[in-house]
């Protein structure tokens, strides 16, 4: 930048102050260099102007050197003009110093260049040189003339040779054009049949004249489970069952003279397949023939039908399911008319198939049943099932019947609903049974109240009678034992020896007179206990009671076989008494032996765990058996063995109550076995107050 | 007739045959010397409570033990005992139960209303004596009673 500044000052004098401004040498000087700037600025024009043009010129690049020095010294020139009135010395210098260092590079590029600036030929020379070059340039045309000559001779020839091999060339392309083509053709329309019998989903054989396997397709293989290469050259009759083989070969024989091309082989009735491991199969067959080289050739084609017959069979069986079956099996399209109406609904409605096909369904609805009938119908065609398990149909004779219903949707192949089925079953005699059952339930309940009240009265009775047994009788028989007791004593001092005996006679039968009332009582007693059922262990029951009767046995030989007794469920109270009746009888009536031996133990008899005791004492005869447990039935006189005749029938009354039995085997003086079984206590109870009710009333 | 002021034991019978059984064999045994027979439940209750027929009678003086049958004219001894038992002034008296009956509601009823003892009376005269000689042995002579009345004393308690 300093640089620059200093370059366009001008802090120097003007260069006219050296002219002293005299106008003369200014005005010289300026117009002077005016004009050899104006002529310095034309001459490298009219240079550029010649190099442009003559771009043959040798060594041109000297002249744009020339040009620049020039241009460089045209700018010298215009300084000394502009330094005339302006001191920029230094510019000028510069511009001098750019003009100077032109010069010297262009004088020195130029003196290398003179030699061969000199060399360059003149125009004489030029002339020769012309000359000669005319006379050679006329030589070689003649002989390019020559040789155009020539050329075109060959090419002619060429060109006959050429056209004759391209027709040569055509005509074999065209023959091998041709064969080709025909290869091609023959080889795919062989592939593309081969393809579509090798994918067939039928079987496809084809035999020559004498039956024998030419042509054996993947769908055979499989059918027949033997392999193309096995089959190919086996006759036909290997893959028919052997019992079909005559009538086949039979069949195409026959078929070959006829001329037909091709035929279904129906009339052979049901045709049979043979698998390579032996098993037989349904098939369809269809035969047909051909010529090939003077040969015939038939075509068989077969088609596996196990499934189809399968399927078919299933049909059958499920159309004889339909129509064989007691319920109404009806179809209806989605607007309610029928399609189908099997045997049992022709039996249940009365409508024949005929009558009512193509008919709505309404028809054997009743008519304040038909909206609901409608719902159930819109409800199947959304895809629902419906049961109605109690539902209302009218017959065709205008009776109504109840049916149990199942409505399910009917679907085709594309799941779409196309109509509804129904299954009904009459259940109107069910119905009418159920009603008989309901009422005869109701009459016999109606029968088990009056009677639960009856036995309600009969054990009130049979409360107050023992109660005041309990009281007033007992009380009266008291009075007599007191009064005659103390008569006695007060007054038997004065009583003849027959009169105590009386009063003795007297309080004897009070004693006994009271041991009945109360043996009575508990009887009752029993009667209307509840039971308080538990396991119960007969053994410590037993072991309890012979305790009990020790006073009884004092001075006497017992021995006591007890053996091992189950647990039974029973009122442990009830079942000690009923031992104590049995053992202190067993222990009575053995009274009159030397020993007495009594056993206690357990048999199975059947289902049945019994209980027995046996003593060896008087026992009794067997047709009295029916007495024994009767209330004051006594087989021994009280004089031998006292007692009221009451036990028996408590202890009898006890096991009722447990729902067992109770009885006796005996001989006369030969001893007594009693046996106890034990039921069901629960539902025995009912039974036993009805029949102590029973026997009060 | 005792007076009725100096009972030691009350006899509540309807049946005179029960009635003269029952002061003879008490009497025997010289067990007690003020016996009082009353007839009916109600008699009964007004001689406890000093009413109606006995309204002279001195509350203070009660007896020392009651024996009552069950089956009574008027108020049953069911009733009878149920008064007593539940008035605070004769609650503690002693009441044993002497009656024909063995009936288990009998007895459990009377156990509820507070009885201090059930017998039935039996047929057999020796042990009907028995058994009157040892209830009166133990109510009269073994069993302790309180000196002053303790209806009394529970009264003189709750009073501030």
């Amino acid at each position: 930048m300093e640089f620059l500044k200093r370059l366009i000052s001008s802090d120097f004098l003007p260069h006219g102050t050296c002219y002293l401004w005299d106008p003369r040498i200014v005005w010289l000087h300026v117009i002077s260099d005016s004009l050899i700037t104006v002529a310095y600025y034309c001459i490298p024009l009219a240079l550029v102007y010649l190099v442009r043009k003559r771009r043959d010129l040798p060594f041109n690049w000297i002249f744009w050197m020339f040009g620049l020095f020039i241009l460089g010294c045209g700018t010298t020139h215009l300084m000394e003009v502009w330094t005339v009135w302006h001191g920029t010395y230094l510019l000028s210098g510069v511009v001098k110093a750019f003009t100077a260092a032109i010069s010297v590079v262009t004088a020195v590029m130029l003196v290398p260049l003179i030699p061969k600036a000199v060399a360059l030929p003149g125009p004489g020379q030029l002339r020769a040189i012309n000359q000669e070059l005319k006379h050679q340039a006329a030589e070689r045309a003649q002989r390019e003339q020559e040789l155009i000559q020539l050329t075109q001779e060959l090419e002619l020839r060429i060109q006959n040779r050429t056209v004759e091999l391209e027709s040569i060339n055509r005509s074999l392309e065209n023959e091998i054009a041709i064969g080709a083509e025909g290869q091609r053709a023959l080889s795919a329309s062989e592939a593309r049949l081969s393809s579509v019998i090798e994918s067939a989903m039928d079987a496809i054989l084809a035999i020559d004249e004498r039956q024998r396997i030419v042509l054996f397709n993947v769908a055979a293989e499989k059918m027949f489970e033997c392999s193309a290469k096995e089959a190919i050259g086996q006759p036909l009759h290997r893959f028919i069952p052997e019992r079909f083989r005559a009538s086949h070969a039979r069949y195409i024989h026959r078929f070959g003279n006829t001329g037909v091309s091709s035929r279904n082989m129906s009339a052979l009735g049901q045709l049979w397949g043979l698998r390579a491991p032996g098993t037989e199969f349904p098939i369809e067959a269809s035969i047909s023939q051909t010529q090939a080289g003077g040969r015939k050739l038939y075509t068989v084609i077969l088609r596996d039908v196990t499934e189809r017959k399968q399927a078919e069979a299933r049909n059958v069986l499920l159309a004889t399911i339909v129509e064989s079956s007691s319920d109404a099996v009806v179809s209806k399209d989605l607007s309610g008319t029928i399609l189908s109406w099997n045997a049992g609904a022709e039996q249940i409605y009365g409508y024949t198939e005929a009558e009512i096909l193509g008919k709505s369904v309404d028809l054997i609805v009743p008519p304040d049943q038909l909206d609901e009938s409608n719902r159930a119908l819109l409800e199947v065609a959304r895809g629902r099932m419906v049961t109605r398990d109690e539902t209302i149909r009218v017959r065709k004779d205008g009776s109504l019947l109840t049916v149990s219903l199942i409505l399910s949707p009917m679907r085709n192949a594309e799941g779409q609903i196309i109509g509804i089925s129904s299954i009904a079953h009459d259940i109107t005699a069910r119905k009418a049974a159920e009603r008989q059952v309901r009422d005869l339930n109701l009459q016999l309940e109606k029968r088990v109240r009056e009677r639960t009240v009856d036995l309600q009265i009969a054990n009130k009775e049979l409360e107050a009678f023992t109660y005041s047994v309990s009281h007033d009788l007992r009380a009266p028989l008291r009075h007599i034992a007191g009064f005659s007791k103390m008569l006695a004593e007060e007054c038997g001092a004065s009583l003849q020896p027959e009169g105590l005996h009386y009063l003795q006679r007297i309080q004897e039968g009070t004693r006994r007179m009271g041991m009945l009332v109360d043996d009575l009582l508990n009887l009752a007693r029993i009667g209307r206990h509840e039971l308080r059922l538990q396991v119960t262990e007969l053994q410590s029951v037993i072991k309890d009671v012979i305790a009990e009767l020790t006073p009884d046995v004092e001075g006497r030989e017992v021995e006591w076989k007890i053996r091992k007794l189950p647990h039974v469920e029973g009122d442990p109270a009830l079942l000690r008494v009923v031992f104590q009746n049995l053992l202190s009888n067993a222990l009575k009536y053995t009274r009159p032996r030397a020993k007495a031996i009594i056993e206690v133990g357990c048999e199975q008899v059947a289902a049945e765990q019994v209980v027995y005791v046996r003593d060896n004492g008087v026992g009794f005869n067997m047709i009295y058996a029916d007495k024994l447990f009767g209330v004051f039935e006594r087989l021994h006189r009280s004089e031998d063995f006292e007692g009221s005749g009451v036990g028996l029938a408590t202890a009898q009354r006890i096991v009722q109550k447990h729902g067992g039995r109770i009885w006796a085997q005996a001989k006369l003086d030969k001893g007594a076995t009693f046996y106890v079984s034990f039921g069901n206590a629960k539902d025995a109870e009912i039974e036993s107050e009805a029949a102590m009710a029973g026997d009060i009333s | 007739m005792t007076e009725p002021n100096e009972v030691d034991i009350l006899l509540v019978e309807d049946n005179p045959d029960d009635l003269e059984l029952t002061l003879h064999a008490l009497r025997r045994e010289h067990l007690a010397n003020n016996i009082f027979a009353v007839r009916d439940g109600e008699e009964a209750v007004e001689f406890l409570f000093c009413t109606g027929r006995f309204q002279q009678r001195d509350f203070d003086h009660l007896p020392r033990l009651v024996l009552l049958d069950l089956k009574l004219p008027k108020l049953t001894g069911l009733e009878v005992l149920k008064r007593v038992k539940q008035d605070p002034r004769t609650k503690a008296l002693p009441v044993v139960v002497l009656t024909s009956s063995k009936e288990e509601r009998d007895l459990i009823a009377s156990y509820n209303l507070g009885a201090n003892s059930y017998i039935q009376k039996p047929v057999d005269f020796d042990r009907f004596r028995e058994i009157v000689k040892s209830t009166g042995l133990y109510w009269m002579v073994i069993n302790q009673r309180p000196l002053s009345n303790p209806a009394q004393e529970s009264r003189a308690a709750s009073q501030p």
